[in-house]
This record gives C-alpha cells, sequence and structure tokens, in this order.
C-alpha cells in the first residue's frame, strides 16, 4: 500500500499539533509538512510533492483556505484538498467545492473520520462527513423549489393571512374596510397587498383578482 | 236779480265744494249749518249735526273750555285767522280725536249773531312738524358731534349742541371755517379726495379716523362718518364725529399689554403659535418664525395645516386638531408632528397645547409651544445606532474568540482524544468508560459553544448576506425542532448594507425565538419581500396569540422592545396583527436609501 503524503494547513499550531498526534499510529499516512498561511503553504508544497493538502479555511482573518485551494488545484492538478473547517454552513461547503476541494470534513463533528477521509480523498473520491452530505442534500432540494417559483407561485405558498387578504380584495373590498373586518391597521393591509403584487408577480390589483379567480379562492 | 241769483249760486257751490270745513253756529252754541265737507270730517250726517251743540265736535276735555270761549268770542266777535290761539282738537262720531286749526269769523242776519267756523284737519302737518321737532332734538341731543356741511362751498352750516360744546366755537365762529379747518394735517385738496367717491355717488358713506383741533389748539382723535345729504334742496355733508380718546387709550393698552405678551414670547426659546377655529394662524413668536423660514407678517392669517404641515402628516394632525376644537377630547396635551420650512425641510416638534375657551365656555382657539427636536431625535437615533452597532461588534467579537479560540482549542482536544483510539482497547474498562465519556462531554461543549457563536453572529450573515443566513437559521431549527419554518424570499438581489443586513436578521432571530418559546406554534412563515425602496419583513405564527392592546409594546416582552428599538434605528415600521388563539403576524417594513437599492 502507498504511503500517503500529506500537508497540514491551518492557522492554528494546536491543532496542526492535534492532527499529526491523530495520525501519528496511522502507518498508511504521513505528515509531511505544515503550513500556517496561504504563502507558506505554496512555498512549502513547492518543495515536498504530497498527494493530499488538509486545508482549514479560515486563515488568520480572512478566509484565505478557499482561495489557496483554488491556487493549489490549478498548479498541481494530482493533488487533492479535503477541507478541514468549523463552518458548517452550506454557502462555505459550496464555495470549498467550487474551488476545487474534493472533501470536506467538519471540526466539530466529523475528526474521528479523518483518517478515511484522507485515504478516500487520496484515492481521488469524493469524501464528506454526514452534516455536509445532508447540507448539500438540502440544497439540492430547495434549488429545484426556487426554480419551480419562477412559473408562478403555487396557493400554498400563500400564508395564511395572505389568503385572507387576497380572498376581500377579489370581493371588491378597499384597503381600509379589509383592516376593519380583520381588526388590523390599514397599513399592514396595504403592505399584504404590495406583498402580494410582487410574490404573484401581477402589476396591480386587477392582477391579484385574476390570480384569485384562476387558483379558485373566492366562489364566483 | 238775475245777477244776484247767480252770486247765490256761487256761493252755495262755494260753500258746498269748500276744502276746509265750514261751520256755522247760532249764539246759542247750536250748529245751523256744516258743509260736506265738515261733515265729512267728523263723520256725520248733515240732519244728525244740525241743531247739536258745538262742543260735540270738541275734543271732551276741552269741551268746557270751548264753551266758555264761543260765549267770550259772541260778546266780543273779531276776526280770527288759522294758526292763532290755542291748540284745538276736534272729536269725531266715533269719539276719535284729531288736530284741527280753526280760523273765525262772525255775521248778522236777521239780527240774529253767528260765528262762521273754517276748520282744517292738521293731522298730517301735525306728524311732520312733531318729526321735526323730533330731529332736531336728537341732531342737538345726540351724542355724536354732528356738523352739517355745505356741499359747494365746504363751509360749516350747522352743528350740533354737543359739537359746539366739544369744540369750543359758537356756531356762527364755526360758519366761518372750512370743513378742513377743523381736522390736523387737512386741506382743501385732501378733503376733496376723501369725498370725491360720495360726489361721485360711489360710496353712500365713508368711514375715517382723524384727530380734530379744538378752539383752543388740543386736540382728540375722532372716527368720522360723511354721508351726502339734500337739505333745503342743497346737497350736503353730514359729518357725525365719534370722540375716541377712550377708545384710542383702551386699544393703546392693549397693544402695548400685547406687545408685552410678544416681547415675552419672542425671547422664548419654544415656538409659540395660536390657532383660531378655521386653522389660521392668529399669533406666532419670533422663535417661530425662524424655525419655519418666514416672517410674522408672512405667516398670520394663513391656514397652519395647508402651509406649514408636509402633506403626509397633514390630514392625521388636522383631525387631532378638530376633535379638540370640538371639545371631544382636552387638549393633547403632548404631541409630535413634523412641521414644514420654507426650504421644503422638515423639523421634528414636540408640541404642548392648550385650548383658549370663548366666554361661552366652547374652544375658540389654540396656543401650541414647541420646541425642535428634530436634532434631539437625530442624536438620540445615532445613538441608538451606536448601540446596537457596538453591541454587534462586540457580539462578533465573542463569536469569533468562541468560534475561533475555544472552538480550536475543542478540536485540538478532540484531535488529540482520536490518537488515543487505536490504544483503547489496552485501557483498563475504567479507563475506557472514561474515555467514552469524555468524548461524549466534548461533542456537547463543541456543540454548545458553536451554537452560541453562531447565535452572536453567525459568520454566514457576514459573508454571504442575510438570506442565506435566514435559510441556515431555518434550517437549523429544523433539524432541530419539530416545528416547521418556512422561509420565502421575493426579490432580494440587492446590496442591503451592513446595519439593514444584521438588523433584519436580528429582527427575524428574535420572533423566531419568541415563536418558539412563547407562541406554541407548529408552523412559523417568514417572508423577505424586496420591494424598489424597502423591504418588508414578514414573520407568521400558529400559535396562541396574544391581546396586544391589553400588551402593546410599550409594556411587552423585552424582545418585542428590543425589536421596535431596532427597527426604529432603521427608520422602519413595526406593526404586530394578533389576537388570542389566532397565531401573531408581525411585518416589519424598512425603507432602502436610494444607494442602497441597486442590485448587485
Amino acid at each position: 500500500m502507498q504511503l500517503i503524503d500529506i500537508l497540514i494547513v491551518d492557522d492554528h499550531q494546536m491543532i496542526r499539533d492535534g492532527i499529526k498526534a491523530s495520525l501519528s499510529d496511522e502507518p498508511g499516512i504521513r505528515v509531511v509538512a505544515e503550513a500556517a498561511t496561504s504563502i507558506e503553504a505554496i512555498q512549502k508544497l513547492s518543495q515536498s510533492p504530497v498527494s493530499v493538502v488538509v486545508m482549514d479555511i479560515s486563515l488568520g482573518e480572512k478566509e484565505d483556505g478557499i482561495q489557496t485551494t483554488r491556487q493549489i488545484v490549478q498548479q498541481y492538478p494530482k493533488v487533492h484538498v479535503l477541507a478541514l473547517s468549523m463552518h458548517d454552513e452550506e454557502a462555505h461547503i459550496t464555495n470549498m467545492l467550487q474551488a476545487g476541494a474534493i472533501g470536506y470534513l467538519l471540526k466539530d463533528t466529523g475528526m474521528d473520520e479523518l483518517v478515511e477521509a484522507i485515504k478516500t480523498v487520496a484515492s481521488g473520491e469524493s469524501y464528506f462527513c454526514k452534516k455536509v452530505s445532508s447540507t448539500m442534500m438540502h440544497r439540492f432540494m430547495k434549488h429545484k423549489k426556487t426554480t419551480s417559483q419562477l412559473h408562478g407561485i403555487h396557493p400554498d405558498q400563500l400564508t395564511k393571512r395572505e389568503r385572507e387578504i387576497l380572498k376581500l380584495i377579489a370581493e371588491e373590498y378597499t384597503n381600509p374596510e379589509i383592516a376593519e373586518k380583520l381588526y388590523i391597521s390599514p397599513r399592514t393591509v396595504d403592505t399584504h397587498r404590495r406583498n402580494l403584487i410582487l410574490k404573484l408577480n401581477v402589476k396591480n390589483t386587477a392582477g391579484l383578482v385574476r390570480y384569485a379567480i384562476k387558483h379558485e379562492l373566492i366562489n364566483l | 236779480m238775475e245777477r244776484l241769483a247767480s252770486h247765490k249760486k256761487l256761493l252755495k257751490a262755494l260753500f258746498q265744494s269748500a276744502a276746509e270745513g265750514i261751520l256755522v253756529v247760532d249764539a246759542s252754541g247750536s250748529i245751523v249749518l256744516a258743509n260736506p265737507r265738515c261733515l265729512h270730517m267728523f263723520g256725520y250726517p248733515e240732519e244728525e249735526l244740525i241743531g247739536k251743540p258745538l262742543e260735540v265736535l270738541v275734543a271732551s276735555e276741552l269741551a268746557d273750555t270751548h264753551a266758555k270761549f264761543r260765549e267770550g268770542f259772541f260778546k266780543n266777535p273779531t276776526i280770527r285767522p288759522m294758526g292763532i290761539g290755542r291748540k284745538l282738537y276736534g272729536r269725531t262720531s266715533a269719539n276719535q280725536v284729531f288736530p284741527v286749526e280753526v280760523s273765525l269769523s262772525h255775521m248778522e242776519v236777521d239780527g240774529e249773531r253767528y260765528a262762521i267756523g273754517f276748520i282744517v284737519d292738521i293731522t298730517k302737518q301735525k306728524q311732520a312738524t312733531d318729526e321735526n321737532i323730533l330731529l332736531s332734538q336728537i341732531f342737538h341731543e345726540s351724542l355724536n358731534d354732528i356738523y352739517i356741511i355745505d356741499a359747494a362751498s365746504f363751509n360749516f352750516v350747522k352743528a350740533n349742541t354737543g359739537a359746539l360744546n366739544n369744540i369750543g366755537y359758537s356756531l356762527e365762529e364755526l360758519q366761518q371755517l372750512s370743513a378742513w379747518d377743523l381736522e390736523s394735517d387737512q386741506n382743501r385738496d385732501s378733503f376733496l379726495q376723501r369725498v370725491a367717491p360720495l360726489l361721485a355717488s360711489e360710496k353712500k358713506k365713508i368711514i375715517f379716523e382723524s384727530s380734530f383741533i379744538r378752539k383752543c389748539q388740543s386736540t382728540f382723535p375722532v372716527e368720522i362718518h360723511l354721508q351726502l345729504f339734500e337739505h333745503n334742496d342743497q346737497p350736503v355733508f353730514m359729518e357725525s364725529v365719534l370722540d375716541v380718546t377712550e377708545r384710542k387709550q383702551a386699544e393703546a393698552a392693549l397693544r402695548k399689554e400685547k406687545e408685552t405678551a410678544q416681547r415675552y414670547l419672542d425671547t422664548a426659546a419654544s415656538i409659540f403659535v395660536v390657532l383660531d377655529r378655521q386653522e389660521n394662524v392668529v399669533l406666532i413668536n419670533r422663535k417661530g418664525g425662524q424655525v419655519l423660514g418666514y416672517t410674522e407678517a408672512e405667516i398670520i392669517g394663513k391656514n397652519w395645516f395647508d402651509h406649514f404641515l408636509p402633506a403626509h402628516e397633514r390630514e392625521t394632525v388636522r383631525e387631532v386638531y378638530h376633535t379638540m376644537m370640538q371639545g371631544k377630547i382636552k387638549a393633547v396635551e403632548y404631541f409630535e408632528n413634523a412641521i414644514l420650512t420654507k426650504d421644503q425641510e422638515e423639523c421634528l416638534i414636540e408640541w404642548h397645547n392648550a385650548i383658549i375657551y370663548d366666554e361661552h365656555g366652547s374652544p375658540s382657539a389654540v396656543l401650541s409651544s414647541g420646541v425642535d427636536i428634530t436634532e434631539k431625535r437625530k442624536a438620540e437615533k445615532a445613538m441608538t445606532q451606536a448601540l446596537i452597532e457596538g453591541q454587534e461588534l462586540e457580539r462578533k467579537r465573542i463569536a469569533k474568540e468562541l468560534h475561533d479560540g475555544l472552538g480550536q482549542s475543542l478540536t485540538a482536544i478532540r484531535l488529540h482524544l482520536n490518537a488515543l483510539e487505536s490504544d483503547v482497547t489496552q485501557f483498563t474498562r475504567k479507563n475506557q468508560d472514561a474515555f467514552e465519556k469524555l468524548k461524549v462531554i466534548l461533542q456537547t461543549t463543541t456543540q454548545e459553544v458553536k451554537s452560541i457563536s453562531r447565535d452572536l453572529m453567525p459568520n454566514i450573515l457576514q459573508d454571504y448576506g442575510l438570506v442565506k443566513a435566514l435559510e441556515f437559521l431555518c434550517q437549523t431549527i429544523n433539524d432541530t425542532h419539530t416545528v416547521q419554518v418556512q422561509l420565502q424570499v421575493y426579490r432580494m438581489d440587492r446590496e442591503l448594507g451592513q446595519a439593514i443586513t444584521v438588523g433584519l436578521y436580528r429582527v427575524a432571530q428574535e420572533l423566531i425565538n419568541n415563536a418558539l418559546k412563547h407562541a406554541q406554534a407548529t408552523r412559523i412563515d417568514i417572508q423577505l419581500v424586496g420591494h424598489d425602496t424597502s423591504v418588508v419583513l414578514t414573520v407568521e405564527d400558529d400559535g396562541i396569540g396574544f391581546d396586544f392592546k391589553e400588551k402593546p409594546v410599550a409594556n411587552h416582552s423585552f424582545g418585542l422592545r428590543n425589536i421596535e428599538t431596532r427597527v426604529k434605528s432603521l427608520s422602519g415600521t413595526f406593526d404586530v396583527e394578533t389576537r388570542p388563539g389566532e397565531g401573531t403576524l408581525v411585518i416589519v417594513e424598512i425603507p432602502l436609501k436610494p444607494t442602497s437599492y441597486a442590485a448587485h
């Protein structure tokens, strides 16, 4: 079995030491270099060739990890980057993957998978810890939903209050009348009306009425 | 003989058709003859009157005197013409008394003596004369000084007693003077100019104020009413002169008092303004003029609401004013509204109002004192903003410390524990248990630190904006709670700026927390809608709701007040729709400055 040489990029000495300690009993993995900054990482890479870079997203104040990953992937196409981060937000994950990382581990939930992740990434396969996988799946689902919104939203996407107000508008009630009927202020009725016009992508009240009729929200 | 007959005929005709009543009485006082005019005047048929004593035709109270007079006349008969002698009143058959004038003559026929009376009904003349006397009395007794001036020569013709007493001239002296001589600073030309409208019949009366000079050269202020009349076929001016010395003094005193009050008002640092029932400005002090940018004269008499209030507040404030003026409510002692300056800028004024009542006890005006709190409000808002900003910075710092410092330490501990993993099998049973326990505690601690850090300041908000941060927040809640959180976002592809981004995130976070903690909701709908000039955030839950009227924001939970403070610091509006059992809907609208809604 071929030895996997790795470079650890993290601005915290404590973390780098921890990773090294946690890999010390792993015969197939060898930590050949470590770096605290982006510049140091590129420099170390030019001196000692590795097959996997374990990369933190935050290097110091900035998210240099993303930029550094992009640079490494461009300069050393054979090197695989495994992201190691405190950030579980979807946007961070997406950005890191777009920069070229093929694995993503969360420091707080995935560290016991570290060895497995390094081995998988070294072979060119993707590796995500459980939390990251579910976040990405969620994003995919939501993306589908967003696209469907472009084709005019379904009445289900109106809130209870919006449906009530839309119905009253279609029944020719004025803002003050609706306000009185629902015990709310005319200003909030107006806000609902404006929101509805924008949500339903119509131009005016007539458009609201047409929508209400089309989706059978009122009895004619 | 023939001539005699014709004379007799003539006499008879004269008797029959005379315009005067003719009455012939014999020496015993019996009526012998009465012509038709006489019969008509006294209302008797001829047969009824002939033979009656003369005194039936005389007013009862004069009858005795008249009988004596008649007897005297027959003793010493003379011819007495009309209008001489005592006043006499006739009496009709209907007992009506009327003034008459009688001229007397006498004759002897066949040795009998007769008296002949020629009688004229002078009712009308007497009325006219009485009226003349009355008018003359009024003229003389009038408290006004009245002068009659010849409209051709402009000389004084007459003056009433009051006028002569007041001015100090005799009538003869006055008649030597011309109309303008009694007034200071007047001459022929100015007088002509003044009366021109009267002479041209453009006006019936002119009224003006002037100053009169007495003979003794003292002057006094007057109000003059001048009219043109016909008098003895001559045009004359009637000049009615009112001595207004006292009125002027009272006016001066009042003016002085008003000036003193105005001086006090002018030195005041507050705006003072008085509005009448018709919404017009009756009084404004210097400070008010300064704030508005107009002179006092430009403001007085103008409609306050139409001229000096911005359109968006005009009707609301007007309504409050009228409610106050109709006496429906006591003075709204404290009120805040903006006013519009000459430069079309709005100043926020804090008003204290007092209603001024008329003698019937109904409101007639409102006195308001106002302080310009524009700067104060700006400073307060800036302070709130600074406070919120400082708070956010501090949160951010703590979040970072937790995330980067504590979080990394925990990760390092975890990695070192991992290093022990391969040796676990060699541990004693007790050590193995301790090792597992440590791992669990470490895991929980890590999660807690992470969640505290995220609540304090999600990195994602800083790095990816409001929408992503809210999506993440909702996802986290959906992963860990049974409540369904739905987020809908419309037209939010724009740069909001740091303050609004953080502000809206905090508001959403707080509202969601409220719904989770207090509302017993099963579903929360969050919407973010980007309008042209504003962003609307709505958070709606299906929970238990509450009675907002009983528990408005002011005395509501710390959370809602916090939200309101944040929204106000962003110049936004904050509305709560809720009723017990019907869920809660909070609508927050934040206006966007033109620079912040360019899509990015």
